[in-house]
């Protein structure tokens, strides 16, 4: 803080005098007034660090001072001077947030402590207030700026490997294009999983509930089967869907809610066999409209059950590990319906297949 | 033959220039490459690119936005100003849809470009959305 700034209120000239002169040869710059609503104002103008104020005021007394200036501007220092007599009602005054008082008579040292303890407090105060707002600055811009952080590197990997992959950089032989691919996939991996945590941390459940509207179930599943057509294409896994054309509509927030049916229609794909279904079906029920997602995949053992929509959890099964996963996916879907206000439940059979039923909250009819 | 077209990218990243750049020079393409906002601004003016790769995230997140808002709104790039723009950014750029830019109403009154791109470029991607842009614009 630069030369500190300090008010001084009274209605004796010779109080505020004395005060100017003991306050100045500390360097502090003071400032005297001698009414209440005079003060005010001066504070309004320019704003000072601390204010000493008199009790006793003719017009507008102590107590309202302090009350107004900590109404506009509570982090400024308010120290009220008092007579003898006074001291239970300077103690109501700190109630209303005055930081300290000080009792007439007080010697030119007793006046020093008190403003210079006050003037720390203020310091502190600020102090705090900056690293507050930095801090604020700093979460709001985390996200963004580890994102970018991390991928920028693997980006510009993966640049490199492709350009070689299309031999822009020259031809390649079988055993090096085999390794880059091989790279490729492994860095794809990486990337998901950026991506996965991204989504993880970036789902804000509080705004989720502020974007719910009427959703027909039908439009967001056929927007997810999209995103997953050509994985199920590549394995040969039929997608069956049956959704009644009469279902209500429910009560989503569309973009995270398609995250959610894209993550679990793409797992009934990516841990299916071979020729294997997937069938999307849909009922209605007295609370809940009911969305089930039913895969002819090795199932899921009992034990795992409990786990499965844990963070980074992944499945036992040797068939699940030589699949690259994050771990994130349910975790992800988990969070965004609890968030819908609804819930997502398995049944598996081991080696029969799992069914995955998301219950989501039907919206209120249309009106007009 | 003439070349396909210009195309200037105004990147800091070194290695994806170098790659960037060859994927296009191996389409035909002529490349031009600054390495931050302001050779960005003079390079316009020099070479009149036909397309430009702007990258988002250079020294700062609003480097390349304001790279943006200079293009199409200053007086000095009027003559520029109709230069079609594709920005990239190894920050997903799908953001319009799920996740916007954390603070959405910082974002706007800045003009948008032609087309967003993800880093990683891939080859075959960039060149069909390169020739698409110019053949829109020219």
């Amino acid at each position: 803080m630069d030369s500190p700034k300090v008010l001084v209120i009274d209605d004796e000239e010779n109080a505020r005098v004395s005060c100017l002169r003991v306050l100045k040869r500390e360097g502090i710059q003071v400032t005297l007034s001698g009414s209440g609503r005079e003060g005010l104002d001066i504070m309004m103008r320019e704003p000072h660090d601390l204010v000493l104020v008199d009790l006793k005021l003719t017009e507008m007394d102590g107590v309202e001072v302090a009350r107004r200036i900590q109404r506009y501007d509570e982090s400024v220092v308010v120290i009220i001077i008092t007579g003898y007599a006074t001291i239970e009602s300077a103690v109501a005054v700190m109630k209303e947030g005055a930081y300290d008082y000080l009792p007439r008579p007080f010697t030119p040292d007793e006046l020093l402590i008190v403003v210079r303890r006050g003037l720390e407090k203020r310091r502190l105060d600020l102090e705090s207030r900056s690293l507050r707002k930095e801090k604020e600055a700093m979460e709001r811009n985390f996200i963004t700026m580890v994102t970018h952080q991390l991928r920028s590197p693997l980006a510009a990997i993966f640049q490199y490997i492709e350009v070689l992959l299309s031999d822009i950089g020259g031809e390649l032989s079988e055993v090096q294009r085999e390794m880059l691919e091989r790279a490729r996939e492994r860095l794809e991996g990486l990337l998901q999983l950026i991506n996965d945590w991204l989504d993880m941390s970036r789902i804000q459940t509080g705004e989720i509930l502020h974007r719910l509207q009427p959703v027909r179930l039908s439009s967001c599943v056929d927007s997810a089967l999209g995103g997953v057509e050509l994985a199920a294409r590549e394995k040969n896994v039929r997608i069956i869907t049956n959704i009644p054309p009469d279902l209500p509509e429910v009560h989503a927030d569309t973009d995270t809610f398609r995250e959610v049916l894209s993550n679990v229609i793409s797992n009934a794909i990516k841990y299916n066999r071979v020729d294997g279904s997937v069938t999307i079906s849909a009922r209605e029920e007295p609370e809940w409209i009911v969305l089930e997602v039913t895969d002819t995949g090795p199932g899921i053992d009992e034990k795992e059950v409990p786990f499965i929509f844990d963070q980074f959890y992944r499945g036992k099964g040797k068939q699940i590990r030589s699949l690259q996963g994050t771990g994130l996916g349910l975790a992800i879907a988990h969070k965004i319906v609890h968030a819908h206000g609804g819930k997502i439940e398995v049944r598996s059979q081991l080696g029969k297949g799992s069914t995955f039923s998301i219950f989501i909250n039907r919206a209120a009819p249309r009106t007009g | 033959m003439a070349t396909k077209g210009k195309i200037l990218i105004v990147d800091d990243d070194l290695d994806f220039v170098k790659t960037t750049k060859m994927i296009l020079l191996s389409d035909g393409y002529e490349v031009a490459v600054a390495n931050d906002g302001k050779q960005g601004l003079e390079k316009i003016k020099d070479i009149r690119p036909d397309l430009i790769l702007l990258d988002i995230m250079m020294e700062s997140i609003f480097e390349g936005f304001s790279l943006m808002g200079t293009l199409r709104t200053s007086p000095d790039f009027a003559e520029f100003n109709g230069i079609p723009v594709v920005m990239v950014s190894s920050v997903r750029a799908d953001t319009g849809s799920r996740f916007s830019f954390s603070d959405e109403e910082d974002m706007g009154d800045i003009p948008q470009p032609d087309d967003y791109m993800d880093k990683p470029l891939k080859p075959k991607e960039l060149l069909e959305k390169v020739a698409a842009i110019i053949k829109r614009f020219s």
